[in-house]
């Protein structure tokens, strides 16, 4: 009796502990967020008009809240403080503003797949952030979508009486993509997307060594000085084989004594992107694959001889040995791995602010191949932004959260963002900020983490991602007199800046959108939930692996089929309507 | 078929609420796994819906527009259709049919073997794989097949042959991979439900069959396997449910630009479909074609099976 009496009871305890524990799984995941934010809210509420709170607080006091910000962006993840209350630029912020920053952070295999699924589940905070560097970005049909329904806060009208957004509605001042396609969008009834890291001047066309990035196919220094090539007079397809040819038969070895390939992948690992840098000279496509015939009218390359053009190029790099199998698939940790033992004779990408470049010497910059124009210029088409906020519907008091960011993307929020605390980790010299010997020190030492937990400002990337990230109406050395905090004074990246001195870049300006932007139009709604799920670049490398040159045309036939059905002469039709009514809607050159 | 257990009819001839007092500590047990399946299996089938409708971030699941089968019919006229169902099916084919016997073999093996140490560090060593995430098992195949350097393709060119050979970037070698990685993965793992089917066996049976001059064989042929038989049909007939689902995972992450033709399937096209692109209810839709047909299949292999065997699900 005894023995069923305490078997029941052990039962009844395990199944309500079950029970329990089933049912505490149910909650909503954002309720604790939402009521952390809520008594703040209150307060600000109950506190009264700016005028009667702040007395005897500073006159950049917003309120006595708590503003909660879900990051879609990895860098911003994975360089946050591990205790933001007693950070002191989270501390500053909240001394100055009254705003206690909470940054919120879900790592995936894909930020834009999280931001997707947290909008389609309601459970965003106050304020999201993500990338986004302009309207053809993965993330902007998912942004549009929550936008048009409603799921954002309007801030047309804070903007007016803004500081610095304010010039977000100055003619000229955004660029055309930022201002038609994602701030000022016709089809919104108000302004919802707040598109970030937009230069205060237009610097695009200028090429400035100080804090320009010199990036692209690079080159291993002693290779390039034993074939006595002049690196930047590589130009041509032709080139650039004969170079590949000449490394290949040159007998080089890597640091374990084994042959080196010609062609390696990218410093981040393999990618179909490096597709643009080995086959610069015949990328027709310049607008993301379109481009104009030689009749004028619109055409995806697939539908011209250079997509083969492209493939035979690149399956006769392969089939000779010059690059290596893995080139678009290796993963980062290998590519990393091939480009520091010198397995690779050229990087397919990488750039001189990567430690393995500044710091070692052994690389340059080769080319940059000639465009499809014969132009050695890179391409850019004016200003153009990086990353995009948006405040929640749902949020309380929208125009408080406004009025932080406004005051962060001011002279002196910038300050505090990119520098910290005066007196803490820079002092003011000739009325510029000057980093002091411990911070630049951790800086030139890249001691990431000391920078993040004991100072807590973005210090141009190197430190707390966020502040950097947020940045907007940005000119830091009109205003702090260096490209990035302790540039000025850094014997780190001396090198990197030497390494752009000596391999300066040109730019040629092409203004206009790239083709695929105009799938956002309204009309052409269907076309693109049929264009997304196709990728051409993927399609060239599959017909590269092709088996034989029949089977690798196939796949390409099979591709133009594809886009064909799915609407390709519906979106050129109304691109070249685009086009046809202001030539520099869209980015064509050839 | 059997005749019914008499405790059993007599527990059922008793009034509901009789029973519940008598055995409320199994029904309070049964509790948490009834929360289970309405919270995580039958309330989330109201998201059906979800394939009909056009779905609102803000209006939320039931309050979006209904868009009737515009999804299916762009499904079904679209371009990918087709290399989409044909890829998914051959990976149903290869996962559920082609590697369908081999645990049944290796339990029919294991059963066999007569040292239990031998047996045990067996079914250890074929279990283990199991437990490992599919990603490592992939990076693991990676480096296997690697070019030049890879495991195989320095076996190769030792025997003389050509080294250089990408199996992932080929087409032609993809459901080769699939299938030598999936069975290296789950066959210890799917042999136990056979294992346990072979040690519910009367051992009198094989005592019986030794006396009567039975080799191991023929043990195996005339007591085992039907002895077994209804097990198999089980396990068969709820692996055919699976026909029209890939699996992602290991699809997923062993997907490249030069397999890819042959390596989309509808479970990663939904995942590309519905959440990189926002289109929540194309992807709803195309769940729904699977699971309609996966419970197509189901019910039919279940009446083919009753008929051909008398082993049924229901």
């Amino acid at each position: 009796m005894k023995s069923t009496v305490f078997k029941k009871a052990i039962a009844l305890v395990a199944a309500m502990t079950l029970t329990m524990g089933a049912l505490a799984g149910c909650g909503r995941g954002g309720s604790s967020g939402s009521s952390a934010s809520t008594p703040a809210s209150n307060a600000t509420s109950q506190g009264g008009s700016a005028q009667t709170s702040t007395d005897g607080k500073p006159d950049t006091w917003i309120a006595d809240r708590k503003v909660t910000i879900q990051a879609y962006v990895d860098d911003i993840g994975y360089a946050l403080p591990e205790d933001t209350a007693n950070n002191p630029v989270f501390q500053e912020i909240k001394k100055r503003t009254g705003i206690e920053l909470e940054i919120l952070y879900t790592p995936s295999d894909s930020d834009s797949k999280t931001l997707a699924a947290q909008l389609a589940a309601g459970t965003i905070p106050d304020m999201i952030v993500c990338y986004l560097n302009n309207s053809v970005r993965k993330e902007f049909p998912i942004l549009y979508k929550a936008a048009k329904e409603g799921m954002f806060a309007d801030v047309s009208e804070f903007m007016k009486n803004s500081k610095v957004y304010k010039k977000y509605m100055e003619p000229g001042y955004l660029p055309d993509d930022t201002y038609k396609n994602i701030v000022f969008r016709e089809d919104f009834d108000g302004v919802y997307l707040m598109h970030l890291s937009i230069d205060a001047q237009d610097h695009s066309t200028e090429f400035d060594p100080n804090k320009d990035y010199v990036g692209g196919l690079m080159i291993q220094k002693k290779i390039a000085d034993a074939l006595g090539v002049d690196v930047k007079k590589v130009r041509t397809l032709d080139d650039f084989y004969n170079l590949l040819v000449a490394i290949k038969n040159g007998g080089f070895t890597d640091d374990n004594g084994n042959p080196v390939y010609p062609l390696g992948p990218k410093y981040w690992g393999g990618s179909v992107d490096t597709i643009d840098n080995i086959c610069r000279p015949i990328d027709w496509g310049v607008s993301d694959g379109y481009n104009l015939d030689e009749n004028g009218k619109v055409k995806h390359e697939i539908e011209t001889e250079y997509a083969w053009k492209k493939v035979e190029f690149m399956r006769k790099l392969l089939a000779e040995g010059l690059m290596n199998p893995e080139f678009f698939t290796m993963d980062s940790t290998r590519s990393e791995e091939v480009s520091r033992n010198h397995n690779s004779a050229i990087m397919a990408d990488c750039h001189n602010y990567v430690d393995l470049v500044y710091e070692t010497n052994d690389w340059v910059p080769l080319g940059i191949l000639n465009n499809i124009a014969g132009q050695q210029s890179k391409v850019t088409n004016g200003k153009s932004g990086y990353g995009c906020w948006a405040i929640s519907a749902e949020a309380k008091n929208p125009e408080e959260i406004f009025k932080l960011f406004d005051y962060l993307a001011s002279e002196e929020g910038q300050l505090l963002c990119e520098y910290g605390v005066e007196g803490l980790s820079y002092n003011m010299v000739d009325g510029k900020p000057v980093l002091t010997p411990e911070v630049q020190q951790h800086l030139d030492a890249s001691d990431h983490e000391w920078l993040i937990n004991n100072i807590g400002a973005g210090f141009g990337g190197a430190g707390c991602v966020f502040f950097d990230f947020m940045m907007t109406d940005v000119d830091p050395e009109v205003r702090f007199g260096e490209s990035r905090p302790g540039s000025g004074t850094a014997t780190v990246y001396e090198n990197a800046v030497k390494l752009a001195k000596e391999y300066p870049v040109t730019y040629v300006l092409v203004k206009g959108l790239k083709a695929s932007a105009f799938l956002n139009a309204t009309e052409m709604a269907d076309v693109k939930a049929q264009m997304s799920t196709l990728n051409y670049k993927e399609t060239l490398v599959q017909a590269t692996y092709a088996d034989s040159e029949k089977e690798a045309r196939k796949i390409l036939d099979s591709f133009k089929k594809q886009l064909e059905s799915a609407g390709l002469a519906q979106l050129e039709e109304y691109v070249q309507k685009v086009y046809d009514a202001d030539h520099d809607a869209v980015q064509f050159y050839k | 078929m059997s005749k019914r257990n008499p405790s059993v009819a007599y527990i059922q001839k008793k009034p509901l609420g009789k029973r519940l007092l008598k055995f409320w500590p199994l029904y309070v047990m049964l509790v948490p796994c009834i929360i289970y399946y309405i919270l995580f299996c039958y309330i989330p089938m109201g998201g059906i819906v979800l394939a009909f409708k056009d779905y609102s971030f803000k209006k939320g699941i039931y309050g979006s527009d209904w868009v009737g089968f515009r999804y299916f019919k762009t499904f079904f006229t679209s371009y990918d259709c087709g290399r989409l169902l044909r890829n998914t099916l051959t990976v149903g084919l290869i996962k559920c049919i082609l590697e369908f016997p081999f645990a049944i073999i290796l339990a029919l093996m294991l059963n066999e073997i007569k040292s239990y140490r031998f047996k045990k560090i067996s079914q250890t060593i074929t279990y283990l794989p199991h437990f490992l995430s599919s990603v490592i098992i992939i990076t693991m195949m990676q480096r296997i097949l690697a070019p030049n350097n890879g495991v195989l393709n320095q076996v190769i060119s030792a025997m003389g042959g050509d080294g250089s050979t990408f199996f992932l970037m080929k087409a032609k070698y993809f459901y080769q991979i699939l299938f030598g990685m999936d069975i290296w993965k789950n066959i210890g793992w799917d042999s136990i439900m056979y294992l346990a089917a072979i040690a519910g066996i009367d051992p009198t049976l094989y005592e019986a069959a030794e006396i009567d001059g039975c080799n191991r064989l023929k043990r195996m042929r005339y007591i085992t396997i039907p002895g077994i038989r209804g097990t198999i049909g089980l396990l068969f007939i709820m692996g055919v449910g699976g026909l029209l689902s890939s699996g992602f995972d290991q699809i997923f992450l062993l997907r490249t630009p030069g397999n890819m033709s042959v390596a989309d399937t509808l479970d990663t096209f939904v995942v590309r479909v519905g959440l990189q692109n926002g289109q929540f209810g194309y992807a709803t839709s195309i769940g729904l074609i699977q699971g309609i047909v996966g419970l197509i299949l189901v019910v039919s292999a279940n009446k083919i099976c009753k008929r051909m065997t008398e082993v049924s699900l229901w």
